[in-house]
């Protein structure tokens, strides 16, 4: 197929605004969007910029807004896609460089709602057994890749970017209902702020933007119901 | 600790508020809906079929004082004087204020990013609503 490819593009030490750049090439309707991307890089303009690492869906590193979507480009064929193509970068965070954002702002949200194991009773000889369905409680939320392509999807986050956003608390929640973790009281204190879990307003375009088809909004509501209940069953 | 508060920013309104605001929203959402019904149900059941036009029944279903619907020569408006339907229909208003008026708060806290202004839009807010408030008390308990 004839691809015709629209870029949004900015060079911060040369440009004053952003740009569109459009490029005309031969693609497959088998090529992944990623695909077409490098072929451009590499046959057209090496000043292209944009981030991929695994190319497989699993690092989260190509999230773009394509044809006004958030989506991975290693994830999108050509023929779903058309043969007229738009290429922004993600919205609401700082743009480096054409596709490339600054990821900072979205993993210091990440962080904030402490992301890791707090459980202090002694580490037992073996794993810390769980049953299956305990596991099953949160298997939704663990499936999260951080691709940054639900928090920028989000008006509410687009409006207000203290907003701690769906991916954080989708991570939040992974830990909140395992039940080997101790610390869901911490983190359901951090996300009690104004800046938490109630700038939520159930959009859904995070939904819709989920690379992993995780039900983000309904781990929000869980959260929220947890906050309300006072306990995490 | 630190890197939490900067991270989440700078408005901090105080502990569960915004909880309370996010129940109460859902809860009077549905409540409004029911005693919306009830009204309605009350006056058809009481004889107000054929009496009431659509925008009578709307009226009468969220603010029902009989001056609402007095141009629709209904007689079987029930005496509001009485306490229970005063009280009753001042509770609906209340509720349908506070809900409509926490929901443009909670618009101005996501787009107005100026403190001051915020602050100043908030007071203006809670100044109509104390006003709509004010009015609905006058109406339901001083003039009907």
């Amino acid at each position: 197929m004839k691809a015709r490819i629209k870029i949004r593009r900015f060079n911060p030490e040369t440009d004053r605004k952003p740009y569109w750049a459009e490029y005309r090439l031969d693609a497959q309707p088998w090529d992944r969007v990623l695909d077409v991307l490098v072929k451009i890089k590499d046959y057209q303009d090496g000043t292209l910029t944009f981030r991929r690492s695994c190319a497989h869906g699993i690092c989260g590193s190509d999230a773009m807004v394509i044809n006004g979507r958030n989506r991975l480009a290693c994830k999108v064929l050509m023929k779903d896609v058309g043969a007229r193509v738009t290429i922004e970068p993600l919205r609401g965070l700082p743009v480096i460089k054409d596709l490339t954002v600054d990821m900072a702002p979205f993993f210091a949200k990440y962080r904030s709602i402490q992301p890791f194991l707090i459980n202090d009773d002694p580490p037992p000889y073996t794993e810390r057994l769980q049953s299956i369905e305990a596991r099953a409680r949160f298997d939704d939320t663990t499936k999260c890749i951080l691709c940054a392509a639900c928090t920028t999807s989000c008006p509410s986050f687009w409006a207000n970017d203290s907003y701690v956003g769906p991916a954080a608390i989708v991570q939040a929640h992974r830990f909140i209902f395992d039940d080997r973790d101790h610390g869901a009281q911490v983190r359901l204190a951090i996300l009690l702020d104004s800046d938490g879990v109630w700038r939520c307003r159930t959009i859904y375009n995070c939904v819709e933007a989920c690379p992993r088809e995780i039900d983000i909004t309904r781990a929000i509501g869980e959260v929220k119901k947890a906050l309300l209940l006072g306990d995490v069953e | 600790m630190t890197t939490q508060t900067s991270a989440m920013g700078k408005t901090k309104t105080g502990g569960r508020f915004e909880l309370y605001a996010w129940f109460f929203t859902r809860a009077t959402g549905i409540l409004f809906l029911l005693m919306g019904a009830f009204n309605l149900i009350y006056a058809n059941l009481t004889g107000g079929r054929g009496h009431l036009d659509v925008g009578a029944q709307m009226r009468w279903a969220f603010f029902p004082i009989s001056s609402h619907v007095s141009s629709t020569s209904v007689e079987v408006t029930p005496n509001f004087a009485n306490p229970f339907w005063q009280a009753y229909s001042f509770l609906l208003v209340a509720f349908a204020a506070t809900h409509g008026f926490n929901g443009l708060r909670v618009i101005l806290e996501d787009y107005v990013q100026h403190p001051l202004l915020l602050t100043w839009l908030r007071a203006l807010l809670v100044g109509i609503w104390l006003f709509v408030l004010v009015a609905a008390a006058f109406l339901v308990f001083v003039l009907v």
